[in-house]
This record gives C-alpha cells, sequence and structure tokens, in this order.
C-alpha cells in the first residue's frame, strides 16, 4: 500500500514538477518523498533490509512511468520519425533487438527511472537515519 | 550504519545526476537530451501539428493575417511593407531558426564556438578562411549601407524585429533539435547576422580565386602552353546575350595593360587548395530562361529558373509569399533576409543564375619591415591597420589571428595562414558597400521592365544573371553586378599591391553590363556560360560552362507554343553535351578488337547512347567512368603537385586538346614508366589505358552488369547543414541528370529549387525544391519534398490575391496576429 502511494506521489509530482523545471527536480521530489515516508522501524530481522530496495523500486517506476511514457506518448504522435533518427545517431549505425523507437523510449525511461530509484533511496535511508 | 548506507546511496545518486548533467565529448548532456519534458523528444511534433491560431505581436502596427497552405507554406497578408517584413522574421525563425543562425555563423567564422576546433583544426582553419576574405568585414559595410537607406531601414529593423519577438517567447522545450544536441542557445538577432547572409551566398557564388593557380601555371609552363591550358573563350560556346553589338562603350575607354601584365613574384605560390576536380561536374550551376509570347501557347511570355546550389538540409530556400499594399510577391526566401530573392508578383517574374565573372583579385604586399607596419604603394609607405580576431572554442580555450588591412583588402595568405611566404591581399567585390536587399525588395513591387531595371541598379555582388518577364509581354535578361574596368588580363595573375595601374581604378557603367530586351530570337537564357561574345567591349575572365546554354539554346531555339509542361521538361532534360562532344572521339580511339564479356557489353552501352543521363540506362555510367579516367590520364602527372597550387584545366579544354590534337606535350605521362618507348600514339594509348583502368574499377565495384545502370550509380545526398549529422541527412536518393546537363544533379548539387511561370492576367506558377519548410528533422516537412522533386514532379503554387483567395482544401490553418503585448 505504501509502496504503491509512494510510486504514484513520486510520479504525480515530477510529472508537474517537470513542467516547470529542469530534471533535476526529480532527485529533490523523489528524495523528500523518500525521507517523508520513511519510518522508524524496530530491529525487526524480516523486512528490515527490504525497505531502501522498496523505495528504490518505487522512485524507479514512478519516473520510468512519467518519462517513458511521455516520450511514448510523443513518439507515437510523430509515428516515430524522431526517434529513429535519434537511435541512428546515438548508437553509430549499430542495430538493436527491439525497435529504435522502443529502443529509445527504453534508454530515456531507465535513465529517468535510476535516477528517481537513487533518490527516491537516499531520501528514505536518510530519513530512517534521522529518525533512529 | 545508517548514515553509512544513506551516504553510498547519495554518492551513486549524485554520481548519476553528474553524468546526466555535464555533456561527455561530443555527445549532449543527456539529463536535458533525454528528458521528455524538454529535450529532443519534444521536437518529435506530432503529425497534426498546427501553430496557435491568435498571436499578439508588440511591434505590430497593424492586424495582420498568416495563411498556412497545405505544403506550409506562408501567406503574410499586412497592411505595411513594415509589418509584412516583421512577420516575415516571426515565421522564419519558427522554422529555420537553427539554420539561419548557423549560416551566419560559419560567415562570421564563429563555428569553433558551436563545435570546437575539429580535428586537424579544420573547423578553425575555415573559420580563419572566412574572417581572413573580410566576410565580417564587408557584412558590417553593407549593413551600413542597409541602414542609410530609408526604405531598407525599416524594413530590414523590421524583420530583425520579427526574429527577436520570436525568440523572446521560445521556450527550452521548443528549441531546434540541434541546439540541444550541440548545447548551445541561440542568440538575439541583428541587421548585421542579415548582412551577413547575404555575404554567405557571396562568398558561396562569387569566391573563385585562380589567380595563384594561374601564376604558378604562366611560370611553369610559359605563355604559349598557358593560353592552350586556360583559353579565355571555349569553344563552340553560346553567350547569354546573343548580339554584343547592343552595348556600345560610351564615356570610358579600355584600359591598356601596363607591362609586363603577368606579374612575376618571383617564385612559386602554395596557398590555397589544389584539389583534383571530378571531371563530370566540373562546373555546377544553374539555368534560366523566358520565353516571349510569341512562341507560347498562351501568347504571353513563360519564365523558368532553377538555381543549382549546394542541396542541403534544412533547405537554403524557405517558400513564402508576402502581401502588403501595393505589394504582392511570391517565391524562395533566403532564411535570414527580409523579401522574396527569386519568384514573381502580378506583372513580372524574374529569376537568376550565377555570373562568374573574376571580382576577387589577390596581390602582393611588399612590407617594409619584418614587424609589418608598413608597406609600399605607389613610392610611398602607407600603414597597415591592424584587426585582431578572436576565436573562441567551444568548451573553453581560443585562438586570436591577426588580419592586416592595406588599402587593396584584407592580406589573406601570409606567414601565419596558407603556408605562404608571400604576403597576399584580397580585393574583392563583396568587400564594397552595397545594398543587394534593395534590389529585392524593389524587384517584389516592380510592374513592369523599367522597375526591374531600376531595381537591379542596387545589386553589386554576387553578380548574376537576372532573367525577367512581364504580363504585358517582355522578356529580357541583365547581366548584373559591379564590374571593374579591367586592362587586358587584369586580375587573371597575382597583382603588385605597390602598383597604381595594378588597383581597380574605374568600374563599368551600370548600364552598360551585358542585357537584353526582348531579342529577335524570342526567348533570353542563361546557364553560367560566357555573358557576352568577344565582341563586348570590357575585358572579363571568370568561370564560365558552356555545356548547358547550348542545350537550352538548341531547345528553344526549335521549340514553339511551348507550354508549362514543356517549359518543365527542358528543366528535367538530361542531355549532356559534354559526353555528344568528347565521346565520339573515345569510341574512335578505343581498340574493341579484343574486348569481351563486362567490357564488350560497356562498349555496345555506349556505342547506342543518346548522351541522356537517365535512370535506367548503363551508357552514363561507363561514360562518367571511363571520361574521368581519360581526363586524370592526360593531367594528373602535371597537376597533381604537392607543394605548388595549380589550376587544372577545363573539361571544355580537354575535349578540345582531345579532339584536335593526336600528339600533344602533355600526353606523356612522365611517372609511367611501363610505357617508354611505346609505338601507340599518345592520344590512343591514354584512351584505352583509361577505358580498361575505368572498366576494371567498375567491375570491381558493380560485378553485376545490372547495377550499372545510371540511378544505382549516382545516389543523390541531401546532407544536413552541419555535414555532421548523419541521420538528418537524405542519402540514395534516385535521380536522373548529370552536372553537365540541364538537369544538373550531381551528387549534393542540383536544382535547389525550380520554378515555372506562366505570366498573364493571371499568373500560373509551379515550383518544388529538395527539401521541405520545416527545419526540424522531427517534423514530417522537413523533407517533404523530396520524393516529388527525385522524380520531376512540380507543386501548383498558391499564389493569393486575398485570406480568403484558397481552395478550402488546401488551406490547412490560419493566424490572425494583433498588436500587443508579446504571446502565442
Amino acid at each position: 500500500m505504501k509502496f504503491l502511494l509512494r510510486t504514484i506521489l513520486i510520479a504525480v509530482l515530477s510529472f508537474i514538477g517537470l513542467n516547470f523545471f529542469d530534471w533535476w527536480i526529480i532527485v529533490i521530489i523523489a528524495l523528500a518523498v523518500g525521507v517523508i515516508m520513511s519510518e522508524k522501524r524496530p530491529r525487526r530481522l524480516f523486512g528490515k533490509k527490504k525497505a531502501p530496495a522498496y523505495a528504490f523500486l518505487s522512485g524507479f517506476m514512478a519516473i520510468a512511468l512519467v518519462w517513458g511514457g511521455m516520450s511514448w506518448w510523443l513518439d507515437s504522435q510523430n509515428a516515430s520519425l524522431l526517434s529513429q533518427k535519434i537511435f541512428e545517431l546515438l548508437s553509430g549505425g549499430t542495430s538493436s533487438a527491439v525497435s529504435p523507437a522502443w529502443a529509445m523510449i527504453g534508454v530515456t525511461a531507465c535513465t529517468g527511472g535510476l535516477l528517481g530509484g537513487f533518490s527516491s533511496m537516499t531520501g528514505n535511508l536518510l530519513g530512517e537515519a534521522i529518525k533512529n | 550504519m545508517r548514515w553509512v548506507k544513506f551516504f553510498i546511496s547519495l554518492l551513486f545518486t549524485a554520481a548519476i545526476a553528474i553524468a546526466l548533467y555535464f555533456p561527455a565529448g561530443p555527445a549532449p548532456a543527456l539529463g536535458d537530451f533525454l528528458n521528455p519534458f524538454r529535450g529532443f523528444w519534444q521536437n518529435a511534433v506530432s503529425q497534426a501539428q498546427q501553430a496557435p491560431l491568435n498571436l499578439s505581436l508588440p511591434a505590430l502596427d497593424q492586424d495582420a493575417k498568416v495563411v498556412y497552405d497545405e505544403r506550409g507554406v506562408p501567406h503574410i497578408f499586412a497592411n505595411s511593407l513594415k509589418d509584412m517584413a516583421y512577420i516575415q522574421g516571426y515565421v522564419t525563425a519558427k522554422d529555420r531558426l537553427w539554420q539561419m543562425e548557423f549560416q551566419v555563423m560559419a560567415a562570421a567564422g564563429r563555428l569553433t564556438e558551436i563545435v570546437g576546433p575539429g580535428p586537424g583544426n579544420r573547423v578553425l582553419e575555415m573559420d580563419r578562411s572566412n574572417r581572413r576574405k573580410g566576410i565580417p568585414f564587408a557584412a558590417e559595410k553593407s549593413s551600413k549601407a542597409m541602414l542609410e537607406n530609408p526604405q531598407t531601414k525599416d524594413v530590414m529593423e523590421a524583420y530583425t524585429a520579427g526574429v527577436n519577438a520570436y525568440l523572446q517567447q521560445l521556450e527550452e522545450k521548443d528549441l531546434p533539435i540541434e541546439y540541444k544536441l550541440l548545447g548551445y542557445r541561440p542568440e538575439e538577432w541583428t541587421v548585421y547576422k542579415s548582412a551577413l547572409l547575404l555575404k554567405y551566398m557571396a562568398n558561396s557564388l562569387a569566391f573563385r580565386v585562380n589567380d595563384i593557380g594561374y601564376t604558378n601555371a604562366i611560370k611553369l609552363w610559359g605563355r604559349e602552353r598557358f593560353n592552350i591550358l586556360y583559353p579565355e573563350y571555349p569553344y563552340d560556346d553560346k553567350p547569354i546575350i546573343p548580339d554584343p553589338q547592343r552595348i556600345r562603350r560610351r564615356r570610358i575607354k579600355k584600359l591598356s595593360p601596363p607591362a609586363p601584365s603577368d606579374y612575376d613574384p618571383g617564385q612559386m605560390l602554395i596557398a590555397g587548395a589544389n584539389t583534383a576536380p571530378d571531371p563530370n561536374e566540373y562546373f555546377v550551376g544553374s539555368n534560366n530562361w523566358a520565353v516571349s509570347g510569341e512562341k507560347t501557347i498562351t501568347g504571353r511570355p513563360m519564365l523558368a529558373n532553377d538555381p543549382h546550389l549546394n542541396m542541403s538540409l534544412p533547405s537554403i530556400w524557405y517558400e513564402i509569399q508576402v502581401n502588403a499594399p501595393k505589394f504582392n510577391a511570391y517565391g524562395v526566401s533566403l532564411p535570414g533576409a527580409p523579401g522574396v530573392v527569386i519568384g514573381f508578383n502580378d506583372s513580372i517574374a524574374w529569376g537568376m543564375t550565377n555570373a562568374g565573372q573574376d571580382v576577387a583579385d589577390l596581390y602582393q604586399v611588399k612590407f617594409t619591415t619584418d614587424k609589418r607596419e608598413y608597406y609600399e604603394y605607389d613610392n610611398q609607405t602607407l600603414p597597415v591597420s591592424v584587426r585582431e580576431e578572436v576565436h573562441k572554442f567551444k568548451g573553453g580555450g581560443q585562438f586570436v589571428d591577426t588580419l592586416l588591412f592595406t588599402h587593396v583588402g584584407p592580406v589573406m595568405y601570409d606567414r601565419n595562414f596558407g603556408d605562404q611566404s608571400i604576403p597576399l591581399a584580397l580585393n574583392w567585390m563583396a568587400h564594397q558597400q552595397s545594398n543587394e536587399s534593395l534590389t529585392f525588395l524593389k524587384l517584389g513591387q516592380a510592374k513592369n521592365y523599367e522597375e526591374y531595371v531600376d531595381a537591379l541598379t542596387h545589386y553589386q555582388c554576387p553578380a548574376q544573371n537576372f532573367v525577367f518577364a512581364d504580363a504585358s509581354g517582355n522578356i529580357a535578361i541583365w547581366q548584373q553586378g559591379k564590374y571593374v574596368n579591367k586592362w587586358e588580363e587584369q586580375g587573371r595573375f597575382i597583382m603588385d599591391a605597390s602598383r597604381k595601374e595594378h588597383m581597380w581604378n574605374e568600374y563599368i557603367p551600370q548600364d552598360q553590363n551585358p542585357h537584353v530586351l526582348n531579342p529577335p530570337q524570342g526567348f533570353v537564357s542563361s546557364a553560367n556560360q560566357h555573358p557576352t561574345s568577344p565582341l563586348y567591349p570590357y575585358y572579363y575572365t571568370g568561370n564560365f560552362d558552356g555545356f548547358r546554354g547550348r542545350r537550352i539554346n538548341k531547345l528553344l531555339t526549335e521549340a514553339d507554343s511551348v507550354s508549362v509542361r514543356d517549359m518543365q521538361s527542358y528543366q528535367q532534360d538530361t542531355y549532356s553535351n559534354q559526353a555528344a562532344d568528347i565521346l565520339p572521339t573515345l569510341l574512335e580511339n578505343l581498340d574493341t578488337t579484343s574486348l569481351q564479356g563486362e567490357k564488350l557489353a560497356a562498349y555496345q552501352a555506349l556505342k547506342g547512347w543518346d548522351y541522356r543521363f537517365d535512370r535506367d540506362k548503363n551508357g552514363p555510367t561507363v561514360y562518367t567512368r571511363w571520361w574521368r579516367e581519360v581526363f586524370f590520364g592526360v593531367w594528373e602527372d602535371e597537376f597533381r603537385q604537392s607543394d605548388i597550387s595549380l589550376v587544372w584545366p577545363s573539361s571544355t579544354t580537354t575535349i578540345r586538346i582531345l579532339r584536335d590534337s593526336a600528339l600533344y606535350s602533355f600526353y606523356q605521362n612522365d611517372k609511367d614508366s611501363t610505357r617508354a618507348d611505346s609505338v601507340i600514339p599518345d592520344r590512343i594509348y591514354i584512351i584505352n589505358q583509361a577505358f580498361h583502368r575505368a572498366l576494371g574499377e567498375l567491375i570491381e565495384d558493380f560485378p553485376d552488369i545490372a547495377d550499372w545502370n545510371w540511378e544505382k550509380h549516382s545516389p543523390t545526398n541531401i546532407n544536413h547543414l552541419s555535414r555532421s549529422i548523419a541521420p538528418f541527412s537524405r542519402r540514395n536518393i534516385s535521380t536522373a541528370g548529370t552536372g553537365t546537363a540541364l538537369n544538373a544533379i550531381s551528387g549534393s548539387h542540383g536544382p535547389s529549387w525550380r520554378m515555372v511561370v506562366s505570366l498573364g492576367d493571371k499568373v500560373e506558377a509551379y515550383g518544388i525544391y529538395p527539401g521541405g519548410q520545416s527545419g526540424n528533422p522531427g517534423d514530417p516537412n522537413y523533407d517533404r519534398f523530396i520524393d516529388d522533386w527525385a522524380i520531376g514532379n512540380y507543386y501548383k503554387l498558391n499564389f493569393m490575391q486575398s485570406p480568403q483567395d484558397i481552395e478550402e482544401e488546401k488551406r490547412l490553418y490560419e493566424v490572425s496576429i494583433s498588436s500587443g503585448p508579446l504571446k502565442e
């Protein structure tokens, strides 16, 4: 539940924030949400190590969703005209297993996802460090 | 422990953020670039995208409208010339901002700021060359002239304000993709930048300096051989002006050359590129012609123009209609300058080809001391003025070049540039103060021959053949530019900056430039050939080519009841006079007794060939390769010299020599040791050797004869203007034609705009260019016209009288523009 809530929160806030700020707003949002949603946890045997991993996952999914979704939407409106050219430019003409458009959407989603994931995890760890 | 984990995680986050923030080498900063809210994805525009339907611009005087037609051509309807230019600046920037600025940066020698000095300092050297030629210096003068004239001042300033209005409201996400890729931002536009653009054109059209190569050649081979290698007048030419006696010399007299006229600098010169030409595209130029009503099916004149330039994406041209009270012109504009450059209005049509006369001369400067503070002139010493040129590099660093100015012009080559121990100053017509933009402003509103002639009087450089036709039935052609009254061979060789009689001392009166109105032959035409026969009373020299000129003269002489379709088919004509002139000689001298297999097939393809460079024929492929080898067989050992600069003889000269002479001193190849004492005559030897070498290479490249057709052999490439972003280019486009045919498509050169105008009570016009209105590679309009262009289609141009005057299905959308604070 909390996982879902955090994912949605990061995604929605980032979507809004990205309309006004550069990409680094993701770091601030995911980090802040990570801190806020972290909690003081008793030392339990199980689950203890999983919280930061879940924070990473939700940050990753949230931003991958926003960046992947946005780029997919723009790409489909454009019939993949530009993503093909950019893929060719960045890959230097090597072929890929998936279509150039999906490769570019994937790269975009993963790049954003990594940034969101690590930011969210950092926030979570910061929160736990403060609260404990 | 918790803090340790936090710090490790923070470190990872920071590392990723840093990796995304900073550009790595040539790649852009990935965070900015991939971010779909601001990066490249935003340039992936929707197929159905439309501009806002309402727009308000602060400097607009009265409400205006822009109608975009289905091909994305804006039709501007404004209430003053000022508003018209203002909106033209805005809409052009909207479609072509990056290109506008990039061309100007190139002209100003500032490309290193965008891309760095380049591998082997290639970009830096190009920048230095442009500054040393004095392009920025020339543009400063030109912008001064624009602002001194009240008419052009208003229009140029309004255009500039329009571009800047677009820049002001431009959001990060809408930046053209090239800015995002190269990681820089557009600067403010200025009138000076529009002037730079016109000098950019002058540089590509009127900067051909053979002085160095000729000076070396005459020293190396002597006068007699020089005259054979570089004849002033070619064989079998059809000059632009059919009857030169019409132009009589008045007021000024022909100058007699000071002795000696072929100035000898005392040693061989090194500067200037010595690149071997492609003998099949020795000269790629342009065509234009106008046919009088007596020869057309409508009884009124028709006009055609196809300027051949280096084709690029975004295209050099931007199609536009500009309308204001007493002004209604349609045609192509240069992104970065207001008005229409080639086009038509309700009353007249005009077009241009390049004139090719030599208007750039080099002078040896004699400094008094090694400090280079003074130089000799006419028994005095004059001070050198110094201009420090700072070349800034992308990502930091700079190079400071010292540019020395004499009264002749900037010292282009010296010990710091071009490996040149002899300092050479450049005297170039483009340096002189002039206001070419006034010509285009006046042509747009000209109603008749007199007003067209008046418009031309302001035009100095790059000189052009301005073809003209009007609705009342006149046709005319003027070669217009500012020309020096030169003594015989003045400026063919390096001159002496210390001698008064070597200067450009007087100019040919403008009204005596080559021209003709309504000649009895019923047509006028130009295709970069000589403007006049040798009977023209003034001396001139330059780079001319007669192959296409002869063809269009023949077609138009034979033509009758010419229709628009005929005019189009002439532009598509693939017959090469070069092939017709030389191939019979080549075939006669070819020993066919031992030919078999592919070589026999090649010979047969040529035997039955009609000299047309059509897609499905093998003849053009075999001929092109063979001719190249013949050309190099004759000249290579003499001209491929690394230590001095030389000009290779033209195809025309080579053909004349091969046709006339079985024996010729230059045939002997001193590098070919296999042929010490052969009994075969030189010409036969060269032609046969060339055939076997060419065929050997052809078979190696294309083992299957089925792949020899011209279409596969000679694909057209239209490259992105940056020349470095390959996916933004369109490559391997199938086309017909060759550099020496009217349809002069050759590599990346070719008809950059094809236009046919039928004049009358209502103008009917057709046109197409190899590109598209949008400069955005993510927009389907980026290269939308190319496929139609390649197969020879034309679009009927929507020449509108009012914002309503267009069929509904051809109207894409309309923008209402009102005066007010900037908003879309």
